[in-house]
Order: C-alpha cells, then sequence, then structure tokens
C-alpha cells in the first residue's frame, strides 16, 4: 500500500487527525483559561488562550500526522506483471543560473542508470534553461555538447534557453508543453539537483501507465550529500522523521495527494488541460505570477478529477538541500510568499475542500510562529491588565477568599506542548529500533544519540528560523516581493562575520526583548530564556551550524551506503571536474529515438 | 542553434540544442479567482450550504 489511500481511507484519517487536533487545542484553551482566571478574568487572559488554541491546534496537527504515519507501512500498489513500457516520457531539467557541470553530471548519471534498464529509449532528458548570466548560458551550452557526446545521447537530450523567463519555473516547463508536449505520454519533472535512479523512474512510468486515472505521481526525495552541521541535521531528520511525517500526510490527502515540484511524474495530457496557471490580479507579493505553483498544480489536477499520489514506497529518488541557516531562510522566503499567496485561491471556483484545507495548511505554517510571538507579547503585557485581587467576592461574608493557586494547570500545559512536540519524534525513534529501520542510521544507539542532539539542535535553531519566518510573514504583508533568487548549492560555509550581518536584527530584538520582559514582567524571564538566548547567539550557531560536520552523528543510510547513481555521478563530476571523459559505457553510441507508441 | 518564438505569442526569443520535439500542445488558463458571492463557508463546507463547488 502506499501512502495514499482510497478516499474512504483519507477520510478516516482525516476525522481522527482533526478530531484530536481540535480536542487538544480546546484543552489546551481551557487549562490556560482556567490558569488565567484564577486572578480574575481581563481581556489579556481571552487573548493568551486563544493564542494557545490555535499553536496548540497546529503542533497537535503535526503531531497526529507522525502518528498516523506510524500506524502502517509502505508497500507496493499491485500491479500487473511488468512486460515493459509502451510510452514516451520526458525528463524536464529546470536550471536557474546553476553549475552546469554539476547538473549535467546528474543527467548522465540518471541517463547511465537508465541504460542499465534497457529502456533508455522511453526517456528523452530536455534541459529548460532560465539562467539569465550569459557567461553560465555559454557554459550550458558548450557543456550540453560534451553531455549528448559522451552519453552517446544525439535525438533523446535537447537543451533550450529562454530569454524571457515569463512565469519562473512553471512558465518554464509550461513553455515545453506549449511546443513538445504531444511528443510525450508522461514527463518526470526534476530540479537541477534531483537525482533518480533509472529503475525508479521506469517504475514511476509503470504505475503511471497501470493506472489511467493518475494524472501525477509524487515520489518523496530523500536529502542528501550534505557536509554541513546544518545540513547534516537536515539530512538526517529527513531521512529519519520525514518518511514518516509524509507517510501520514499521504495517508490524510489520499487521491488528493501533494505535488512538490520535482521528483514527480505527470501525465502530460492531464497537466496540459487542467494546470495552465493564470497571472492573479494586482501586483506581487499576492498578485502576479503563482510562487508555489506546485500546490496548486495538484489542486487544479484533483479538481479535473485526476488522481495525485504520493507513493512512498518508491526508494531511489533524491535531491539536495541547503548547507546553512541562511541559505535555508531564502528558501524558507520565497516558500511564504507563495504560501501567503495561496490565500487568494482559497475560494477558487470547484476546488476540492481538501486542496483548501492544504492551502490553509500552507498559510499556517508560516503564520503560526506569530501566534507564539503573540502569546509572549501578550504574556509581557498581561500584567498591566490584571485588575486588583478581590479578597472579599461574597457580600457581608467576613472572611477573605484568596485566589486558588492554578499554576498545575499552566505547567500541565507546557508538559503537554511539549509532548506534542517531542513525542511524535521519541516514538519514531522507537519505532526504527523495534523495526530494524535503526541500522540503516549506524545501529540503535547512534540513531538515539542523532535523534536525541536533533532535538536539541532543532531547539536551538528553531528561534532563529522563527525569526527568519516572522520578518518572511511580515515582509509579505508589507507587499515586499522576494523575487526569484538562485539557490546557493554546494559548500555554504559562513564566517561569523556573513553571519553577523544576516542575523544581527534578530540579536537586537531577542536583547530588546528581554530587556523589556525584565522590566515589565521579570517573573517570565526565565520562560523566555530558551528563546531569547539563541537569538542573542544566533552568529555564532549560524556560522558555527554552517561549519563542515566531522561527526558520526547524524549518520543517514545514504552516507553509509551510497545509491548506485550517486556513485555514478561522483565519477562522472571528478572525470569532467579532471579533463577527462565521463566513465560512460557505450559513450560513443548513438541511440535513435522510437516512434511514438 | 536554432531561435524560436513562444507559442503564448510574446516575443520570447530562444536558443536551443538538439531540435525538440515539434509537437505543440494548447494550455488553457485555468480560472482560480472566486466568483461573486463565494465566501469562506460555502467553499468548506459545500454541502452544507448546498452551494456546490
Amino acid at each position: 500500500m502506499t501512502a495514499s489511500s482510497g478516499t474512504g481511507g483519507a477520510g478516516l484519517s482525516r476525522t481522527i487527525a482533526l478530531s484530536l487536533s481540535v480536542l487538544a487545542a480546546a484543552g489546551a484553551f481551557m487549562l490556560f483559561l482556567q490558569f488565567g482566571m484564577a486572578d480574575g478574568l481581563d481581556a489579556m487572559d481571552v487573548v493568551r488562550s486563544a493564542f494557545i488554541l490555535l499553536s496548540t491546534f497546529w503542533l497537535a496537527w503535526g503531531a497526529t500526522q507522525a502518528l498516523l504515519g506510524l500506524t502502517t507501512r509502505a508497500k507496493p500498489p499491485a500491479l500487473p506483471p511488468f512486460t515493459g513500457l509502451t510510452t514516451r516520457t520526458a525528463i524536464l531539467v529546470p536550471v536557474y543560473n546553476e553549475d552546469p557541470v554539476t547538473t549535467y553530471s546528474r543527467i548522465a548519471a540518471m541517463d547511465a542508470s537508465l541504460k542499465e534498464t534497457g529502456l533508455q529509449n522511453h526517456f528523452h532528458f530536455a534541459i529548460l534553461s532560465d539562467t539569465r548570466k550569459d557567461d553560465i548560458a555559454a557554459q550550458e551550452r558548450d557543456w550540453f555538447e560534451r553531455l549528448v557526446r559522451e552519453c552517446g545521447a544525439e535525438g533523446r537530450m535537447f537543451y533550450r534557453r529562454r530569454t524571457n523567463n515569463k512565469g519562473r519555473k512553471a512558465g518554464n516547463i509550461e513553455d515545453f508543453f506549449q511546443r513538445s508536449g504531444g511528443a510525450y505520454d508522461f514527463s518526470l519533472i526534476l530540479d537541477a539537483d534531483s537525482l533518480m535512479e533509472g529503475s525508479t523512474i521506469v517504475e514511476m512510468a509503470r504505475r503511471m501507465e497501470a493506472e489511467p486515472r493518475l494524472g501525477l505521481l509524487q515520489s518523496l526525495p530523500k536529502v542528501t550529500r550534505a557536509r554541513a552541521r546544518f545540513g547534516r541535521a537536515m539530512q538526517f531528520s529527513a531521512s529519519f522523521h520525514s518518511p514518516v511525517f509524509a507517510r501520514g500526510l499521504g495517508m490524510m490527502q489520499g487521491e488528493t495527494g501533494p505535488f512538490w515540484g520535482h521528483n514527480a511524474m505527470v501525465r502530460v495530457r492531464a497537466f496540459v488541460e487542467s494546470c495552465g496557471l493564470p497571472e492573479l490580479s494586482g501586483a506581487p507579493p499576492f498578485g502576479g505570477h503563482i510562487m508555489s505553483h506546485d500546490y496548486v498544480e495538484a489542486a487544479l489536477l484533483a479538481r479535473a478529477g485526476w488522481i495525485v499520489r504520493l507513493d512512498d514506497d518508491l526508494e531511489g529518488s533524491y535531491e539536495e538541500g541547503p548547507e546553512n541557516i541562511v541559505d535555508h531562510a531564502k528558501r524558507d522566503r520565497r516558500w511564504c510568499q507563495g504560501n501567503l499567496q495561496h490565500s487568494r485561491l482559497l475560494m477558487a471556483p470547484g476546488l476540492l475542500t481538501w486542496s483548501r484545507f492544504v492551502f490553509l495548511q500552507g498559510i499556517l505554517s508560516y503564520i503560526s510562529p506569530l501566534f507564539w510571538l503573540g502569546f509572549l507579547i501578550a504574556s509581557i503585557l498581561a500584567p498591566w491588565f490584571t485588575p486588583p485581587v478581590n479578597y472579599f467576592p461574597v457580600p457581608y461574608w467576613p472572611f477573605p477568599v484568596f485566589p486558588s493557586n492554578e499554576a498545575w494547570k499552566a505547567i500541565g500545559l507546557a508538559v503537554g506542548i511539549f509532548g506534542l512536540l517531542f513525542l511524535p519524534k521519541l516514538l519514531v525513534v522507537a519505532d526504527a529500533v523495534a523495526t530494524g529501520r535503526a541500522r540503516g542510521f549506524g545501529g540503535a544507539a547512534l540513531a538515539i544519540q542523532s535523534s536525541l542532539t536533533e532535538l536539541l539542535f532543532s531547539s536551538v535553531t528553531a528561534p532563529i528560523l522563527m525569526m527568519f519566518q516572522t520578518r518572511s510573514v511580515f515582509q509579505v504583508l508589507l507587499g515586499r516581493d522576494g523575487g526569484w533568487p538562485t539557490n546557493n548549492r554546494g559548500d555554504g560555509t559562513l564566517s561569523l562575520g556573513e553571519a553577523w550581518s544576516a542575523t544581527h536584527w534578530i540579536v537586537t530584538t531577542g536583547v530588546v526583548g528581554l530587556g523589556t520582559c525584565y522590566l515589565l514582567a521579570p517573573g517570565l524571564v526565565p520562560w523566555l530564556l530558551p528563546i531569547v538566548i539563541p537569538m542573542i547567539l544566533a552568529p555564532v550557531v549560524v556560522s558555527w551550524t554552517s561549519k563542515r560536520s566531522r561527526t558520526t552523528l547524524f549518520t543517514a543510510p545514504l552516507e553509509l551506503s551510497p545509491a548506485p547513481v550517486m556513485i555514478l555521478q561522483d565519477r562522472i563530476l571528478a572525470a569532467w571536474q579532471g579533463g577527462e571523459a565521463a566513465p560512460l559505457a557505450g559513450s560513443e553510441h548513438q541511440v535513435e529515438a522510437p516512434a511514438h507508441a | 542553434m536554432t531561435t524560436a518564438q513562444s507559442n503564448d505569442g510574446s516575443d520570447n526569443q530562444q536558443s536551443e540544442k538538439g531540435a525538440l520535439p515539434d509537437a505543440p500542445m494548447a494550455m488553457p488558463r485555468q480560472v482560480l479567482e472566486a466568483p461573486r458571492g463565494m465566501s469562506m463557508f460555502r467553499a468548506f463546507l459545500p454541502r452544507a450550504t448546498r452551494a456546490g463547488n
């Protein structure tokens, strides 16, 4: 069984997740309200309880995803015996100011991996360049000739560059479909840093052939090749925790699954008929091109009646991630703008309710830190709103009535919130140890150590990431367009000076916040320290975490045993960087393109 | 190297290596703006409101 269960299963999963989340949120709301009311009800008690309600709902929603994900295992769908492919697939590699040598080494590796299946003639590669820098574009063209020659891929690999990158990545892909879509049944959409095993690509095409209603098949890419401390922590988390969370998400999404923009195969006819994105009225950030186009395309496919499915049993799908907090924040800024822009689409005609809810989830994922920030500010201001204690609330009663001590409720609530934060990850650890999955992470002992260290690591980096996220939200709300910055790939080491210039505003905010809290509500200072200390130390944290990791902690399975396609890419890249020909078998062999089935 | 014009009617000049298959497809623009009278309640609870989608 894949993560996407049928509509009925998804309905049950959604009901369970929603019920548990609402229950947890309501419980937290009541507990905090009772705690606040102990010395008399005031406006700030209600405001703070409301923030607790929203925050707890969001935390519980994430936790229930993990719990759901632990209830089943990834299995492939039932398929008829494989007798070969009858279709042709275009593998699309959009590039935007990327290093062509590294990008093309991935293409050469995927092509070599496809050749091992013997089905390479069913697949074409199209490099779709939106590169704006002429020197990089010149390299792209030069290296393309070498790529084709050494892969023996005349007629199977194409390169084209747009000089007008209208619609960004979505427009780039759309442009390809408008010119050449009719020549293909399916299209595998990649990112420049995507890497996939040939056998996985073939299996995806096989599944698309087997289910004619399947409009999009999303694989679960694993993060690879991280070297820095931050990158390796993220890579470990993505390998260790994400499959469980993604499985829970997939169970809830059912046939209205996700599209993450890459490492996914689409049925060309379905995509072309359903996913022509309009420009939204008005100026960016809320108008103009749709930035997070993948979520919208998934919703549009579902609106047109196509199945969108996450098959999390598919191995052999890889991507790379940001190596430091600043690069992560840059990418997050783009995603933030894209997700908040979806507020314009919540009431688009004909969308399935779940698709609308997915948009809402995406929006919540960015504005949820604001709930915590609101709670903190309201807590600092709360003493100013507290009414004087009335020790004689009962008329003519001669003895004073002291307010009941409800502190245990606040402590219980804090324990509950930490439970929602940490329990899912601890359960994933227990599951990994029990099922033997931990062996891939260097054994049970190392997996437990890595997981606990990751909890500590994320607790330190979370306030910094929360500040970046909060700034992004405010920038978007104030109408500032983040543009389309190039992704930094490769070594992302940051000096202390570079880290300072990126985070000095976080340090200032932390110092001012701590000072204000000390003046207005000194009792809250100890509660604030776990958030404020990482903020004040942000430059040190950002610089230190960007340095190369030299520990066995955060060991991921692909570090111990790299995938065959990764080894292929390493060899090709090393040969090219050393001025040699790529070590590819039959590189002079010319492969004829097949007649379209 | 060849140059070609984009199908969206713009003068999006392109450089190209290896001739991409010439098999154009029309990609109709989808309607995403909310229709008049649409509310959050109708959008999220279409059955309850009988508004349909």
